[in-house]
């Protein structure tokens, strides 16, 4: 071979090489740039230790902030077709009643709306030194706030609302009421069915000068994962403003619903007011405030009576035993049992309310949250309902009755113990009224009628050193009971213990700009 | 001449030395046996070590006389130290002949001329009394000097002749001189004998120096024969060969400076008595700084590593050293001082100087034509007009959408956007804050490697007179056409089309635009945007491979690695994640370039020192979480920039750099990633061009540690934000990967190199060449609908974090008071809303800027706290809730002076005025200020004489050994880099761009 041709195989060779090199290294580098842009290697890879800048404080608080929602009303109240079928709220009407107890300077409420303008109606005080701040008032105008300044911060001292909402007339024929509640980040809710003509108008309240966006998440009965709501999972609330979604419309067709309400940035007031229809008859109203903030393995709901027809419904991150049991004064008795899945609301239908029933206890080997539900037939196909949540037991706390309506008490000693409470009452205009001591077994029950301790008493207070008992004032209307109508509901109690509060904080360079 | 004629002189044998390049020999032996008068014997001393046993052999010379024969032996020389070592050697090995007398040594390397042998022959027979006879020294060629013999100058030898300079037979006059190279000279044996020959210790250097400087001062004679010449490659001494004897390429040729200086030392500090020596250590030793400086400023930094070095070779070899100079005394006998024939005078040595000088500069300049001249003129001309053009226009467009910040600046604001906070600093604040290790925004302050952008801010305030917020505004603004030029440059590393790279460049500004660094002031970002391309246009200058105008060639810059060096330091200053691709890139160019890959190595040095503290922190910190503030900047994270750390495909990582997913997908949306898309395509064509097979993948590499580093930056968290964390900026990795694909984009475009043609033949241009100039049409009008689509989506789509001026920052008192002593702090509050609360330490009256520090940051993140931060948490958060004098009482007792409520960028207004109601009705406060930008309330609970807080740490942190070491090597360092980079006087320095 010649030196020519070697030399120009070697270099067809080298050319062949450089054009293979070239090619490799080519497809090499465009396949790792579609690789980046198409494959998602390791995807939970990511880096997040979790900490956040705002440090989170619970710090005590001498201002005491409550919604007082407003009086209960249709969520559609458009009107078309035939006036004879068109839905109308009657005569609806409200009565609230404030009380601030303890070591107050200063509780005034005013309404929501129109937050800038309207006149703080302040709560008078009588001039003996035992008499506590009070009004009473109605919630006709929209939902209040109730703002009580305190000076100093410890038990027997705090605020307490309620609000009622009765008609005899209409499509709200029924009687609702609801406790005040305190503004928080986050609340949960426990719904019950959600079947056909229900309405469960989730109202979210900002009282603070700051939009928020609010998220919610909600799990039914038919699935073990959180729903997406046809009507999206978030809400935007403007600043002194309020924002609404139809729950019932939203998650339809659940047997129950466990729902919470995230806040972005401010504190939110929420609660739940609802309607019930079948056809043109009125099912009943009522409002469902949120949930404590715990739950529980040992939920105990007064205020049921027998001929109740009640239905409990039970939510648990893990899945846990539940036995539900009848309370009466003498102890209790299992109405059912049952397994509750994680992530699932569950319903148990116990049926009517067997003689001398006070409530329910619902006893699970893990934390649940629960409520029951209990709904009463009137005249006509007329009835009513209402929702019971949990009690908690608190060293002090109070019910205010709102004015037109009787209460009755009950008060459960959870504890395996015996022990004995002091209940106080107040009359509508602030004055001591009446006092006794009740004791109770463990495990027992009573109930007391708020008029049997004074015909004036109108707020009731209830120490507790031991922190046992649970209680609860089941209300009725006269009107409503008048004209054989079914009208039914509940107040919780409000703790009068030390408010905390937890305020964030977070640097930002941006504070001066 | 016919071979008959020819004599032999049998009193001669001549040597060659020969090592493994024998690409030289060949021609060195032809020459030889084609003399006039031949040397009896021929040696061949083999100093590879592969010649065991010499070989003799005698080659009868055919003139029909049998007598008459040439011996030739090749003998061993393994070992040898220098060159006159290696003749020793092999003669040791030789059978010479009896009536040898003289020695005729020859490198492999030096060709004699015909008659050379003859004249040396003859010389010495009309001077018997010479010891040493030399030859001229010619180049390979033949017709250009080296030298002819020696003069004593000041401890040195002076050629008195100049490099290069044609042989016109000018200096052969010289006889008597004070040395000649050995190469090609006649040794007499005796001279051997008395002298004991050249010491190996100088090296083939200088040893011949050595032996002529003791031949003289002992009473002998030194002769240069200027009719002998020889021709000599000087392998070594220019670089072809190695150390070792090894042949090196003309074009790899390595630097021989070492060995040259080091034998010119030798010489220097044996040419002086021994007492003298510790003196002159010391002043060689100054020197050398001087020497080194002068060397980089020449752009020959091997050279300047060569001058440092040489004071510490000297003390390695001081006992050889004086061994050699107790020769020099023994055997001298004249003072130098009676041998003033043989000194060159200092007017001579000018003189020399002054030719040389002339000579290099005439030498160095590539006479072009007048008319090539007049074409690359108008070229130059042609393309700085547009670019200019394009610069301005871009200026224009973001002073325009931005005038009122413009304006506002020049009334002493500072710019702020929803990333950017404001700053009021002083430029000593901003010093101490970019050179201190210690975050002095996180309560009292803690220890953390200070941001490296703030050294680039303290580089433009020097230009801003130290006005610091100005500074910020010089850079918003200067961004836009600087960037412009920086890519300008990049694209024409590609292709010398004016109308791609104009529009190329145009469409990296609307890069910027389109990813909002100008509506939000992302000033790090910005920093990239403008030196990111020009640092690897000058690396590709740096190793020759860039296209120019058509007469001039490419070639390998020292000065442009320099500035790349410097180049790239602003950028991962800017965005210390960028070091990871880079370093990737580096690697990359290392292996794909061509030659001068010695230059590239000078490129990360500088960027490595400033980013020092950074990363010395990282590696000492790993485990608490300090490699997380690789992946941040000095911005604040924000969610429109930032968002939670997710694994993201590079969909996600474009969505989220284009801040494209808080919006509707609609067409300008989708049209913005179209031409990311396209562009892409046309980078994938690239990878094709058989022209630009390195640099396209090159680039391609790039893009795909680009994409990388973005897909890994944004699963990292770097900082601690409301509900969760933040990840670091996908910006950095998202504009380097385009940086990569636009510069395939530009070689697409072709070389488009206009030809200088003298005499233009209009009609004679061929198809290909207008289909290419077509093809280039299009390329830039798809380019400029890429101009439109990002410049129109990021002029209509960054409105949320736009931009504005600062407001008035804090009441002047508390300004004031600030300034009374560095130890002042104020909290500033401001209430989001009723039960979220913000707070800052202050110490300047708006912002800053300065005390936003990345590092401390990344500890936030994971989960580093400081007491006293928290202590200030727990008490803004107890002022939120009620009045506290307990809070009041726990921010004084750290050292402030004093507690602002901002009420104008509080979320929130009665919030604010709730806490400011709760702070009026604490002990130990002062409202002082109260307006509708807020309330300044003082501490009274301290006396103001004694606030302050406890700065003992910081002080001890900022007197540190490490500190004063970091800042001194950094300065050292980037001042020499920029006295390579700065441009040389000369006119033939000027490159063409």
């Amino acid at each position: 071979m010649t030196g020519s041709h070697r030399q120009r195989r070697l270099s067809a060779a080298g050319f062949a090489g450089k054009a293979l090199v070239s090619a490799v290294s080519a497809l090499v580098l465009i396949s790792m740039l579609v690789v980046c842009a198409v494959c998602l290697p390791w995807p939970a890879a990511v880096d997040d230790p979790g900490n956040t800048a705002a440090s989170s404080f619970d710090v005590s608080t001498e201002r005491i902030e409550q919604y007082c929602p407003g009086h209960m009303s249709l969520a559609d109240s458009g009107s078309y077709g035939d006036s004879e079928f068109q839905a109308s709220a009657g005569n609806i009407t409200s009565a609230s009643r404030y009380a601030a107890l303890g070591s107050v300077y200063m509780a005034s409420v005013e309404g929501m709306s129109d937050a800038d303008d309207a006149e703080a109606q302040r709560l008078s005080r009588g001039d003996d030194g035992d008499d506590i701040a009070v009004l009473s008032g109605t919630v006709d105008d929209g939902p209040s706030l109730f703002t009580t300044r305190l000076t100093a911060s410890e038990d027997g001292t705090g605020a307490v609302g309620g609000v009622a909402s009765w008609a005899t007339d209409g499509d709200l024929r029924g009687l609702a009421a609801s406790a005040c509640v305190v503004p928080t980040l986050s609340q949960s809710f426990m719904l019950p069915s959600t079947g056909t003509g229900t309405t469960q108008e989730l109202v979210v309240s900002n009282p603070s000068d700051r939009a928020t966006a609010v998220t919610l998440r909600v799990w039914g009965t038919t699935d073990d994962a959180a729903m997406s709501l046809t009507t999206g999972n978030t809400l935007t609330v403007a600043a002194h403003g309020e924002s609404s979604i139809d729950l019932g419309a939203a998650a339809t067709g659940q047997d129950g619903l466990y729902v919470t309400v995230d806040s972005d940035e401010t504190p939110v007031a929420a609660v739940v007011r609802m309607v019930r229809m079948d056809g043109l008859d009125a099912k009943g109203i009522d409002y469902i405030p949120p949930l404590a903030e715990e739950s529980s393995d040992h939920a105990v709901m007064p205020s049921l009576r027998e001929g109740d027809d009640v239905r409990v419904t039970v939510h648990a991150e893990e899945s846990a035993q539940v036995t539900v049991s009848w309370l009466t004064g003498q102890g209790t008795s299992v109405a059912d049992t049952g397994e509750v899945n994680p992530d699932q609301v569950t319903a148990f239908d116990l049926g009517e309310a067997p003689e001398h029933t006070l409530g329910v206890v619902v006893e699970s080997s893990a934390a649940v949250d629960t409520a029951a539900y209990a709904q009463r037939n009137g005249d006509g196909a007329q009835s009513d309902f209402t929702v019971v949540l949990p009690g908690v037991a608190e060293t002090s706390s109070a019910v205010a009755v709102p004015s037109g309506t009787r209460g009755e008490l009950t008060l459960v000693n959870g504890s395996e113990t015996q022990t004995t409470v002091n209940v106080q009452a107040y009359s509508g205009d602030g004055r001591p009224v009446g006092e006794r001591d009740v004791d109770l077994e463990a495990g027992a029950a009573t109930s007391i009628a708020v008029a049997d301790m004074d015909e004036d008493a109108a707020i009731v207070t209830v120490e507790d050193p031991s922190r046992t008992v649970v209680w609860g004032v089941r209300l009725s209307q006269p009107d409503v009971d008048d004209a054989h109508l079914a009208g039914l509901a509940n107040l919780r109690s409000t703790a009068l213990t030390p408010i905390r509060e937890t305020v964030l904080a977070q640097p930002n360079r941006m504070v001066v700009r | 001449m016919p071979r008959h004629a020819r004599a032999v002189d049998h009193t001669v044998a001549a040597v060659i030395t020969v090592e493994e390049d024998l690409r030289f020999f060949g021609d060195t032996v032809q020459a030889v046996l084609g003399q006039s008068v031949l040397p009896g014997t021929l040696v061949i001393a083999d100093c590879t070590g592969l010649t065991g046993q010499p070989v003799h052999s005698e080659v009868p010379l055919s003139d029909g006389d049998g007598t008459r024969v040439l011996e030739i032996q090749i003998v061993r020389a393994a070992g040898a130290r220098s060159f006159f070592d290696a003749v020793m050697r092999g003669m040791k090995y030789a059978r010479p002949e009896r009536s040898i007398s003289a020695l005729w040594i020859l490198h492999d390397d030096s060709r004699p001329a015909e008659t050379c042998l003859e004249a040396l022959v003859e010389a010495r027979r009309n001077t018997p009394t010479a010891s040493l006879l030399g030859a001229k020294q010619l180049d390979w060629s033949g017709e250009n000097l080296h030298n002819v013999g020696s003069y004593a100058g000041r401890h040195r030898l002076e050629t008195l002749v100049v490099d290069g300079e044609p042989d016109q037979e000018q200096y052969d006059g010289r006889q008597d001189v004070f040395a000649v190279s050995l190469a090609g000279a006649l040794v007499p044996l005796a001279t051997v004998q008395s002298t004991g020959g050249a010491d190996p210790w100088f090296g083939s250097f200088a040893e011949g120096d050595d032996l002529c400087r003791r031949i003289c001062l002992g009473g002998g004679r030194v002769v240069v024969v200027p009719s002998a010449e020889v021709a000599h490659r000087r392998a070594r001494f220019e670089g072809i060969r190695t150390r070792d004897g090894e042949p090196v390429a003309q074009d790899d040729s390595c630097d021989a400076t070492m060995g040259v200086l080091e034998s010119r030392q030798r010489y220097y500090y044996t040419d002086i008595r021994t007492p003298w020596w510790p003196f002159l250590w010391i002043w060689r030793l100054l020197r050398s700084f001087a020497a080194a400086v002068v060397r980089l400023s020449r752009k020959q930094p091997y050279a300047a590593l060569c001058e440092l070095a040489l004071p510490w070779r000297a003390l390695c070899t001081v006992s050889s050293a004086v061994r050699a100079r107790r020769r020099v005394a023994r055997q001298g006998k004249v003072p130098l001082s009676h041998l003033t024939v043989l000194t060159a005078s200092r007017r001579q040595i000018a003189q020399w100087h002054d030719r040389s000088q002339a000579f290099n500069d005439q030498r160095d300049t590539t006479v072009l034509n007048p008319l090539a001249r007049e074409h690359l003129l108008r070229r130059s001309v042609c393309r700085w007009t547009i670019v200019l053009l394009a610069a301005l226009a871009s200026c224009a467009v973001v002073v325009g959408v931005h005038w009122d910040v413009l304006r506002a600046a020049f009334g002493g604001a500072s710019v702020v956007s929803d990333i950017w906070p404001p700053t009021d600093a002083t430029f000593p604040q901003l010093v101490e804050a970019a050179t201190s290790s210690w975050a002095f925004g996180v309560g009292t302050g803690v220890p953390a490697p200070p941001t490296p952008w703030l050294l680039v801010l303290m580089v433009v305030s020097l230009c801003t007179a130290g006005h610091v917020a100005a500074a910020t505004v010089l850079l918003l603004f200067a961004a836009a056409p600087l960037s412009v030029l920086s890519f300008w440059a990049l694209a024409g590393v590609f292709t010398r089309s004016d109308a791609v790279r104009v529009v190329g460049s145009l469409l990296w500004f609307a890069l910027g635009l389109a990813m909002g660094l100008y509506a939000s002031a992302n000033l790090p970002m910005l920093t990239v945007m403008v030196f990111l391309p020009a640092a690897f246009a000058f690396a590709f200058r740096a190793v020759g491979m860039y296209r120019t105008e058509d007469p001039v060639k490419p070639h390998g810059s020292v000065q442009s690695a320099a500035i790349s060096a410097l180049c790239f330091v602003p950028v991962v200053a800017a965005e210390p994640q960028l070091l990871l691709p880079l370093v990737v890139a580096f690697l990359t160019f290392v292996v794909f370039v061509r030659r001068h890959r010695i230059t590239l190595l000078l490129i990360p040095m500088p960027a490595a020192l400033v980013l020092a503290p950074t990363l010395v922190n990282v590696v000492r910190r790993f485990g608490d979480g300090a490699w997380r503030q690789l992946f941040g900047d000095i911005t604040m994270p924000d969610t429109a920039t930032g968002g939670a750390p997710a694994s993201l495909t590079l969909m996600g990582v474009l969505t989220r750099a284009f801040g494209l997913h808080g919006q509707q997908h609609d067409w300008l949306s989708v049209a913005v990633l179209c031409v990311c898309l396209v562009v892409a395509i046309l980078a994938v064509a690239s990878l094709a061009l058989p022209f630009a097979l390195r640099a396209s993948r090159m680039m391609w590499v790039i893009v795909v540690a680009g994409a990388l580093t973005a897909l890994l930056a944004v699963r990292v968290s770097v900082d601690a934000g409301d509900g969760g964390a933040y990840a670091g900026t996908a910006l950095p990795g998202t504009v380097m990967c385009l940086l990569g694909l636009m510069s395939c984009v530009c070689m697409v475009a072709g070389m488009a190199v206009r030809r200088f043609e003298p005499l233009r033949e209009h009609a004679a241009r061929r198809i290909q060449a207008r289909l290419a100039v077509a093809g280039r049409a299009i390329l830039a009008i798809v380019l400029a609908a890429g101009v439109c689509i990002w410049s129109g989506y990021g002029l209509t789509r960054h409105d949320a974090e736009r931009l504005s001026a600062s407001g008035t920052g804090l009441p002047m008192v508390a300004v004031d008071y600030l300034e009374q002593d560095p130890a002042h702090r104020i909290l500033a509050v401001g209430a989001r809303s009723g039960n979220h609360v913000e707070y800052a330490v202050m110490r300047t009256g708006a912002g800053d800027l300065i005390d936003n520090s990345v590092a401390q940051r990344a500890q936030r993140v994971s989960g580093v706290h400081d007491e006293s931060d928290d202590l200030l948490a727990s008490a803004t958060a107890r002022l939120m809730a009620n009045a506290d004098s307990q809070a009041i009482a726990d921010i004084a007792s750290l050292g402030f002076g004093g507690i602002y409520v901002t009420a104008r960028n509080a979320g929130s207004e009665e919030a604010s005025e709730r806490l400011a109601a709760n702070i009026t009705a604490s002990d130990g406060v002062q409202s002082v200020v109260s307006n509708a930008e807020g309330t300044y309330f003082r501490f009274t609970l301290i006396d103001p004489l004694h606030q302050g807080i406890d700065t003992t740490h910081q002080r001890e942190i900022q007197s540190g050994v490490w500190r004063t070491a970091w800042l001194w090597c950094m300065g050292i360092v980037i001042v020499l880099y920029c006295v390579v980079a700065w441009p040389r006087m000369h006119r033939y320095d000027w490159e063409e761009s």
